[in-house]
C-alpha cells in the first residue's frame, strides 16, 4: 500500500466501522429456545431452575433443550426461524416504546398460522408460545421461549 | 483389646465415632466407656458427637417432614403402569402374527386422530412486570393465553390439531 | 404386624401393586429425607423419591434379597442424587426474567445461646438454617454418610452397601464429615 493511498483507505475502514454500528443499532437480538415438554423423564440441567415455572404454565413433568437459535433481526424485517417439528416462527420486530420491544410474531405450520400476534415485550425479556393437543398428551408439547434485546 | 487395661485419650479419640454408634465389638465399647466415665475431655468430646447426631436429626427430619408426598405415588403408578404395559407389548409382539401388529397400529392411529371438544379461551390476569402485553392475537384453532402468577411470565399455548 | 419387604417384594413380583404401593409409602419418607438432604431443593427431592420407586419397580426383578430392600433402595437414590448434582454442576441456567425478582427467605436474627433453653422456638429456625448450610457445604461423599447415618440411622455396613465402597472409607468419611460440622456448629452444640 503506498502513503498516497492511506488516507483514503483509512477513511474507507472508519466508514465501514459506522456502518456496522449503526446496522447493529438498528437490529434487535432475538433468541428462540425451543423444549420439549413431556410427562416422565429426566429434564435438561440448564432448565432444572426454570423448572417450577414452567410446570405451573404448561402443566408437564419434564422438559428437554430441542432446538436453539440466536440472530440479530434489522427492524421492520421479517426473520425466519426454523422450529423443531417442521413448523416456522415468523418475527418482525417493530419498534421500542417504553422500555418494551414491539413486534409481530407468527407461529406458522405449512401454511397455517397457529398463532398471529403483536406483542409488547419488555426489553431484555422472555414470553412462551407453546403447542400441543388440547389436553396433556403422552407425546408432550414443545415450548418456544422467545427473548428479545435491544 | 483387654477390657481390664485402662485405655488412653489418644487410642479413645480414635474410636469416638464407633462408640457413639454402637458399632464397637463388647469389650472396646466398655472400655471406652470406662475411660469416657473418669476423664473430662472425653466425656465432653461423645456428648458433643451426640448433640450434632440430634441438631443435624432435627434440622434435616423437620425439614423433610414438611414435603408434601402425596403425588409420588400417583406418578409412580404411572410409571408402573408404562412399564408393566411395555413388558405386555413386547411379551404380545412375540405371539401375535404381523397382521394383527399392523391392524393395532391402526387402530391406535383412528383413536389418536380423534379430537377432544374444545375448551373456552382462559382470560389473562391484569398485566405486571415482566411480562409480554398481548395487543392483538388470531389463531387457526385452539388457544389459551396463561400468565405465571409468581413471575408474570406470559404463554400463548395452542392447539396442534388441525380444524380446532 | 405389616408384612416384611421380602413379603411385599414377593408379592409385588407376582402381579400385587398394592403390595408395591405399601413399600412406596413406608419408605417414600426416608428417601425423601435423604434426597432433601442431598440436593437441597425440594422439587429435585421430590422427582428422585419418584425416579427412584419407579427404577426400583423395573429392577425388581434384579433384587435377589441379599442385602435388605431399604439399603437397595437407598443405593438407587443415592445414585439418583448424585446424577442430578452432576448435571445442574455442569450447565449455566436458564432464565426465563430481564431481571430475577427479588428472591431469597428471609433472614432470621437470633439472640445468643442460652444455656437453660438450649432449643427454644425462636432459635429453632435458624439453627436449623445453619446446619442445613453446613451439611450443604460438604462434598456430596461426605454429605451422604452423614444422612445415611444420622438421619436414617444406618449401620456402617448397611452404609457401605448403599455407597459402595468399603467400610473403612465409611468410616473415614464419617469421621471427617462430623469434624468438620462441628468446627462450623461448635457454638450450638
Amino acid at each position: 500500500m503506498t502513503r498516497d493511498a492511506c488516507p483514503p483507505m483509512l477513511g474507507l475502514a472508519a466508514g465501514a466501522l459506522v456502518l456496522l454500528a449503526a446496522a447493529h443499532a438498528l437490529a434487535l437480538e432475538v433468541q428462540i429456545t425451543t423444549v420439549h415438554a413431556s410427562e416422565h423423564g429426566p429434564s435438561d440441567a440448564q432448565l432444572i431452575d426454570l423448572r417450577p415455572r414452567l410446570r405451573r404454565l404448561v402443566g408437564y413433568h419434564s422438559f428437554q433443550v430441542v432446538g436453539k437459535e440466536q440472530r440479530r433481526c434489522a427492524w421492520q424485517t421479517s426473520e425466519v426461524f426454523a422450529i423443531p417439528g417442521g413448523r416456522m416462527l415468523h418475527v418482525v420486530p417493530k419498534a421500542m416504546r417504553d422500555q418494551a420491544v414491539v413486534m409481530s410474531v407468527k407461529l406458522m405450520d405449512g401454511t397455517r398460522a397457529l398463532v398471529d400476534t403483536d406483542v409488547r415485550l419488555q426489553n431484555r425479556g422472555v414470553m412462551l408460545f407453546g403447542v400441543g393437543q388440547d389436553s396433556r398428551a403422552a407425546e408432550g408439547a414443545l415450548i418456544i421461549m422467545l427473548r428479545a434485546e435491544d | 483389646m483387654s477390657a481390664e487395661r485402662v485405655m488412653t485419650c489418644a487410642e479413645v479419640e480414635g474410636l469416638l465415632d464407633a462408640f457413639v454408634d454402637a458399632e464397637l465389638p463388647a469389650p472396646a465399647l466398655l472400655a471406652v466407656a470406662r475411660h469416657a466415665g473418669g476423664c473430662e475431655a472425653c466425656d465432653a468430646a461423645v456428648r458433643e458427637l451426640t448433640a450434632l447426631r440430634e441438631v443435624v436429626e432435627r434440622s434435616v427430619v423437620v425439614e423433610a417432614e414438611a414435603l408434601d408426598l402425596a403425588r409420588v405415588w400417583p406418578v409412580v403408578s404411572q410409571g408402573v403402569e408404562r412399564h408393566d404395559a411395555r413388558v405386555e407389548w413386547r411379551r404380545r409382539l412375540r405371539t401375535v402374527p404381523a397382521w394383527g401388529v399392523a391392524l393395532a397400529v391402526a387402530a391406535s392411529a383412528v383413536l389418536w386422530l380423534r379430537s377432544p371438544e374444545p375448551e373456552p379461551a382462559r382470560l389473562a390476569a391484569a398485566p405486571r412486570r415482566n411480562q409480554a402485553v398481548i395487543e392483538r392475537i388470531d389463531s387457526s384453532g385452539h388457544f389459551e393465553l396463561r400468565r405465571d402468577r409468581k413471575y408474570g411470565t406470559t404463554l400463548i399455548m395452542v392447539s396442534d390439531q388441525a380444524g380446532q | 404386624m405389616g408384612s416384611s419387604d421380602w413379603e411385599l417384594v414377593q408379592r409385588t413380583r407376582a402381579g400385587d401393586r398394592d403390595a408395591f404401593r405399601e413399600l412406596v409409602e413406608r419408605y417414600q419418607r426416608k428417601i425423601a429425607a435423604l434426597a432433601l438432604g442431598m440436593l437441597r431443593n425440594r422439587e429435585d427431592a421430590l422427582d428422585v423419591v419418584q425416579e427412584t420407586f419407579t427404577k426400583a419397580y423395573e429392577s425388581l426383578g434384579r433384587f435377589k434379597g441379599d442385602a435388605a430392600f431399604y439399603t437397595w433402595v437407598y443405593r438407587i437414590a443415592y445414585n439418583l442424587c448424585v446424577d442430578h448434582q452432576r448435571r445442574s454442576a455442569k450447565q449455566p441456567q436458564m432464565s426465563l426474567d430481564a431481571e430475577e425478582p427479588g428472591q431469597g427467605p428471609p433472614t432470621v436474627l437470633a439472640a445468643g445461646p442460652r444455656p437453660d433453653q438450649p432449643f427454644d422456638r425462636a432459635r429453632d429456625s435458624e439453627i436449623a438454617r445453619r446446619v442445613r448450610e453446613a451439611i450443604a457445604d460438604l462434598t456430596p461423599d461426605h454429605r451422604a454418610v452423614i444422612l445415611l447415618r444420622e438421619l436414617e440411622g444406618l449401620s456402617y455396613a448397611e452404609i457401605s452397601q448403599v455407597l459402595e465402597c468399603p467400610k473403612g472409607t465409611v468410616m473415614s468419611r464419617l469421621h471427617y464429615a462430623r469434624r468438620q460440622l462441628q468446627r462450623r456448629l461448635r457454638e450450638l452444640l
